[in-house]
């Protein structure tokens, strides 16, 4: 009777602590983090396996042709014309950064970009829907922001948090990744069409574009549907992920605000990101030193 | 109750719940059963009342470890202890005073306090965070549609528990738990 008792006050006192943990401002919960990745070492072997069977049961739509060779020469296409972008954007930096050094600017050093493929072995919980648990942690040099890809360089998102063998990737298509820049490609050089997408919730980013006009003609630069879109955000995306797809035009609107202004309706590549089995991480090593900043 | 094979009956549940849950997704609604509140509605219909408090704490305490909350702006994420923990722990609470009167060898019965308790967990869940973030909290959280989500999940999880108990009360037994309901004069 009496060991009731003392486990009945033991329980209260336990749901008062939650109750002020419950309230607690996220700067003095950081320690609930090292407790959750001891648990995630315990739950993850359990997970592991009914997260492959639930991929190969649902797995991610990567909107690939049928035949092999095409899908393989198709995403060797999407491969090429995304670092023959970046060559472009880098080569448009480097300019940027010689004029800087000229007028006696401080120069970063430039770093090489490290890919490393690693398995998706499960969620993150209820709270942050469609966030990816990836086996693969700072123990392999992955830091907070590192870029995660997928098939054909298809912007996936970024590690928004890493335990010494386990990162979490929050895709760009999650309600909660935010807004970003990115660029429409009217043609094969980076002079495209600016615009900020934000995610829908359903799968596809929806965005303002600017207002382009042809100088000749003054008539307005339109975005065409089935255009790629690249990431093009220098100030809140790594340098490793600018010029990575973040997908196709599938929709143009019109601003009711403005009139003179289109909405875009932007699907990435790969439907359901989910669902990717695996990630390629793009690891650099100034993301540690983003993580810092 | 046999605390290993709960144990373990939990750490098999985990694993459904972050790697299964995603594939019995409603469309693209985000709409998914929990696999962990049939666990704790299993828990809360079998085992004596003290224990099934004690466990559904535990297990929200676990489900609070290995969840994140993405936080504006930074693209970084948080974990908070006591949501789920609160919210389980009323759940069970609910449980075992409805489960007097009702045949808990029945897997309706199961689906029935799954969906109540649910009902209860996540709305004790969505009021924790929404305090948070009216008070300034920089979480990503939107109150009303994370309420209706969660009540829609809730019934889903109610259906997938009347599947479930088929396989989980034969376990009862083994478990050291009670699926018999209590006669007039005291537990049969």
């Amino acid at each position: 009777m009496a060991h009731t008792a003392r486990s009945r006050r033991l329980l209260l006192m336990s749901l008062v602590c939650m109750l002020v943990t419950s309230f607690l401002p996220l700067k003095w919960s950081a320690w609930v983090s090292w407790f959750g990745d001891i648990a995630e070492v315990a739950i993850a072997p359990a997970s592991n396996p009914f997260s492959a069977v639930s991929r190969w049961l649902r797995p991610a739509d990567l909107n690939q042709p049928d035949d092999e060779t095409l899908a393989a020469l198709d995403e060797e296409l999407r491969t090429t014309q995304t670092l023959l972008l970046q060559s472009y954007s880098e080569n448009e930096r480097l300019q940027r950064l010689i004029e800087e050094l000229q007028r006696g600017l401080a120069l970063n050093p430039d770093m090489p970009v490290q890919q490393l493929n690693a398995p998706v072995y499960g969620t993150a919980g209820d709270l942050a829907r469609g966030v990816l648990r990836v086996r693969a942690g700072s123990k392999q040099g992955i830091a907070l922001n590192t870029v995660a890809a997928a098939a054909g360089l298809q912007l996936v998102g970024r590690v928004m948090s890493v335990e010494p063998r386990t990162c979490t990737v929050l895709p760009i298509t999650a309600r909660s990744a935010g807004p970003f820049r990115a660029v429409i490609m009217i043609d094969d050089t980076l002079n495209g069409l600016r615009c900020t997408l934000e995610p829908v919730g359903d799968g596809t980013l929806r965005g303002d574009v600017e207002d382009r006009r042809d100088p000749v003609t003054a008539e307005p630069i339109l975005p065409e549907v089935g255009q790629d879109v690249r990431l093009d955000d220098p100030q809140r995306w790594p340098r490793s992920a600018q010029m990575l797809l973040v997908g196709k035009v599938e929709r143009i609107d019109s601003n009711p605000s403005q009139p003179l202004r289109k909405v875009v309706v932007v699907r990435p590549t790969i439907d359901r990101m989910e669902r990717l089995t695996e990630v390629l991480l793009r690891i650099t090593p100034s993301a540690f030193e983003e993580e810092r900043r | 109750m046999n605390r290993l094979g709960v144990a373990i009956l939990a750490w098999v549940m985990f694993g459904l719940e972050r790697g299964f849950r995603d594939a019995l997704e409603l469309g693209d609604t985000g709409i998914v059963p929990s696999f962990v509140f049939v666990l704790v509605t299993f828990i809360g219909i079998s085992a004596p009342p003290l224990a099934a408090l004690w466990t559904a704490l535990v297990l929200g305490v676990v489900m609070d470890l290995t969840s994140i909350i993405a936080v504006e702006g930074v693209g970084s994420a948080a974990a908070v202890l006591g949501p789920h923990a609160l919210g389980y722990v009323l759940a069970v609470q609910l449980m075992l005073t409805l489960r007097g009167i009702m045949i808990r060898r029945n897997p309706l019965t199961m689906g029935f306090l799954a969906l109540c308790g649910s009902a209860v967990a996540q709305t004790v869940l969505v009021a924790i965070f929404s305090i948070r973030s009216a008070l300034g909290d920089p979480i990503v959280w939107q109150p009303a549609d994370e309420l209706v989500l969660r009540l829609a999940s809730g019934v889903y999880t109610g259906v997938i528990a009347v599947g479930l108990a088929v396989l989980m009360l034969p376990l009862a037994g083994m478990l050291g738990l009670s699926t018999q309901s209590p006669g007039r004069f005291g537990p049969r």
